[in-house]
């Protein structure tokens, strides 16, 4: 039986636009009718948002992105689609009636969210999902950053916007996000894909980017797992993220990993330097979390 | 101005040297019956003999009409009507315009004459007879490029053929990189070289046929990405701006350029705009050389999505990293420019920002390598200007250069 990805690919385009756009304006129509996130998968980038949230749709009480067919995982709202506005944020969320009829159905009312790993490493975003949705639980995903910062390269390259060594990446990475952040901070709208694409070392500095959510938000609305972890015991993390969320676990289907990216091996003396470099900010990252997160 | 028939651009181009060397070889057109000469070359001049814009070959008619449809997919769907429609005609044996030029030799010219004839050097160099049709050339820097086919009407490949001092330099320098290059073996290709051959004291230089299945629409091919752009021009060190190959080569070009009148002041606001250029002390990223004219009209996609980029002949060896990427940008803007003279080198730079900082270039240094581009885009322009010695035939005036300059000069100092 085909999946719903090999149906939609199989549609022509100009009906799939029409479908979307069709669909985004009843959003639009109705969402004075409709909610917001009641959680964000926030990161980080390669350390396992994709298959985390994946895993929660398989949950009977987590909803996916209006509409659910589409199977989006992210709304890129919080830095790329704000002037959009709330509205249509709302529109990807489901109506009350809808959440109405699925707690009957369930006994419990589901719950919805989105994940990027864009929302842990922009720093004005805790306070705009703040401003919004100030009940919302944040999930974190950090992951032992050598190995980060490489998965990263790596995705780079196969999307075709990395032309240099990894090691030629981590030495121009200063001068190829030079002034990013500061334009930034002065420009709300604005979207640095540089700044995106290109941090492959600082993205790893993990500590400042989750104190950006708990200088804004309550700890306990921040839960941080441990990437190696749920790769180690997908079911763990879940029953975890499940108890953090306050839904009933249950039993997942499968366990595969998504979003993963074929692998080659890191050159040695890249990984030196970068365990060096990131030893201290790892023992800071330790201390908040009050626990050892067994790095290399 | 004179004007100068179509026919007359080809001839200088193409024939000349061989018609030079013997007095027993001509061109003419719509030649009457004459038992004086044998024709060995024939073709129709279309639309006409007066506006030709094409030489497509008049026989075989398999040949003719395959010389008009190969390649379709390059381009737009509107000339392909025209020329479906005339390689319909040809294969019907229907005449493709009211006037034909024949090549001829002479009844009593010595034997192995007509093997003077570009078109007889190319098929003994490529082992079979080989048939071609061609575009008449009239711009900066115009050279004969002959699309040649088989007797059944196979793609076979390009030949570039130059002409005079510029153009074999040209030919020469294309020769020499896709020599380099060997056609690549990754994501992005060059076609391979399969001959290069002297024509007469003129360098020929002859490429692998694109793939069939090669699009390059302007507009609907993907642009390419970073890692594309660098990848037959890889960073091999890194080093001062003024260090570099390419740029020495440019001051010293735009110091010979103030000799000519008619150029001078341009080339002296150049080599201004040049030092200051030289003067950014940081050591930047150096490619091996940089294609000199990535645009869009010389690349194309095959279906595996392969990047397929030709026309190399103004490469420069040893050059700041960015070049290809502002001059992709600033091609891209020029094909929907209302006034070329107005183009914009801050829209340029923005364009292809993320190509710079992909390649490791710091903001400052990307608005160093945007007035780098400028100073080379005059040099360029006043070089062929001053060989030619008008700016009548420059796709962008004095004045456009000048302001292109300017441009470049307030990016220095805002950076």
């Amino acid at each position: 039986m085909a999946s719903t990805t090999e149906i939609k690919a199989r549609v022509p385009r100009p009906a799939m636009d029409l479908a979307n756009w069709t669909t985004r304006q009843w959003g639009l129509a109705t969402a004075a009718r409709r909610g917001l996130p009641d959680f964000l998968v926030i990161g980080t980038k390669r350390g396992g948002t994709t298959s985390l949230f994946n895993y929660l749709l398989m949950h009977p009480g987590i909803l996916g992105l209006y509409p659910q067919v589409r199977g989006r995982k992210s709304t890129d709202y919080f830095f790329r689609n704000l002037h959009l506005g709330e509205p249509w944020y709302r529109s990807h969320f489901h109506t009350d009636a809808h959440l109405e009829r699925a707690t009957r159905r369930l006994g419990y009312r589901p719950q919805s969210g989105e994940a990027s790993p864009f929302y842990m490493w922009d720093e004005r975003i805790p306070e705009r999902v703040h401003e919004l949705a100030p009940s919302v639980k944040a999930i974190a995903l950090v992951r032992d950053p050598v190995e980060r910062a490489w998965s990263h390269y790596q995705e780079r390259v196969q999307n075709g916007v990395e032309p240099l060594s990894f090691p030629e990446a981590l030495e121009a990475e200063e001068r190829r996000t030079a002034h990013e952040l500061e334009r930034m901070r002065n420009d709300p709208d604005y979207h640095a894909d540089a700044w995106d694409w290109y941090a492959y070392r600082q993205r790893g500095v993990y500590l400042p980017q989750l104190e950006t959510w708990t200088a804004t938000f309550p700890r306990e609305q921040l839960l941080v797992l441990r990437s190696e972890d749920m790769y180690a015991d997908v079911q763990s993390a879940f029953d975890t993220t499940c108890e953090f969320l306050g839904l009933p676990s249950v039993e997942l289907p499968t366990r595969k990993t998504f979003n993963a990216s074929a692998r080659a091996p890191m050159p040695e003396s890249v990984r030196a330097e970068l365990t060096d470099f990131y030893a201290p900010h790892n023992a800071r990252l330790e201390a908040f979390l009050g626990r050892s997160l067994h790095w290399s | 101005m004179i004007a100068v028939h179509p026919l007359d651009h080809v001839t200088e181009q193409l024939w000349a040297p061989a018609f030079s060397r013997s007095g027993a070889l001509r061109a003419v057109v719509d030649p009457a019956p004459d038992q004086e000469w044998r024709t060995v070359e024939s073709y129709w001049l279309v639309p006409n003999a007066e506006s030709a814009r094409l030489l497509v070959p008049r026989r075989p008619r398999t040949t003719a009409s395959r010389a008009l449809t190969n390649y379709r997919r390059l381009r737009t769907p509107g000339t392909n009507v025209a020329r479906f429609a005339l390689g319909a005609a040809a294969r019907l044996g229907v005449p493709l315009s009211a006037s034909t030029v024949e090549v001829q030799v002479r009844h009593d010219a010595p034997p192995g004459t007509a093997d003077l004839l570009p078109l007889a050097r190319l098929s003994e160099a490529l082992g079979r007879q080989v048939f071609a049709s061609t575009g008449v050339r009239t711009s900066d820097n115009r050279k004969t490029m002959l699309q040649l086919v088989d007797a059944v009407g196979e793609p076979v490949g390009y030949a570039k053929v130059g002409w005079d001092e510029v153009t074999d330099r040209l030919v020469a320098t294309e020769g020499d990189v896709l020599a380099a290059i060997g056609g690549g073996d990754g994501p992005v290709r060059a076609p391979r070289l399969i001959a290069r051959l002297d024509y007469l004291g003129h360098p020929v230089t002859v490429t692998e046929p694109l793939p069939a299945d090669a699009r390059g629409s302007l507009t609907r091919v993907a642009e390419p990405t970073s890692e594309e752009l660098f990848a037959l021009t890889p960073v091999v060190r890194h080093a001062r701006i003024a260090e570099t190959g390419q740029l020495r080569a440019v001051r010293a070009r735009l110091d010979e350029a103030l000799d000519a009148p008619h150029v001078r002041e341009l080339a002296g606001q150049a080599l201004a705009v040049s030092a200051e250029v030289a003067a950014h002390d940081v050591p930047l990223p150096v490619t091996d050389r940089w294609h000199g004219d990535l645009a869009p009209w010389n690349r194309a996609r095959d279906a595996e999505g392969r990047l397929w980029i030709w026309d190399w002949e103004n490469a420069e060896p040893d050059a700041v990293a960015g070049l290809d990427a502002l001059h992709w940008a600033f091609s891209t803007q020029r094909l929907a420019a209302r006034d070329v003279d107005r183009m914009s080198l801050p829209d340029a730079l923005a364009a292809a920002n993320h190509h710079l900082a992909a390649i490791g270039l710091g903001e400052a240094d990307r608005a160093v390598v945007a007035a780098a581009y400028a100073v080379t885009t005059v040099e360029r322009a006043c070089t062929i200007a001053r060989h030619s010695g008008t700016w009548e035939t420059a796709f962008i005036s004095p004045d456009g250069l000048a302001h292109l300059l300017r441009q470049a000069a307030s990016r220095q100092e805002s950076s």
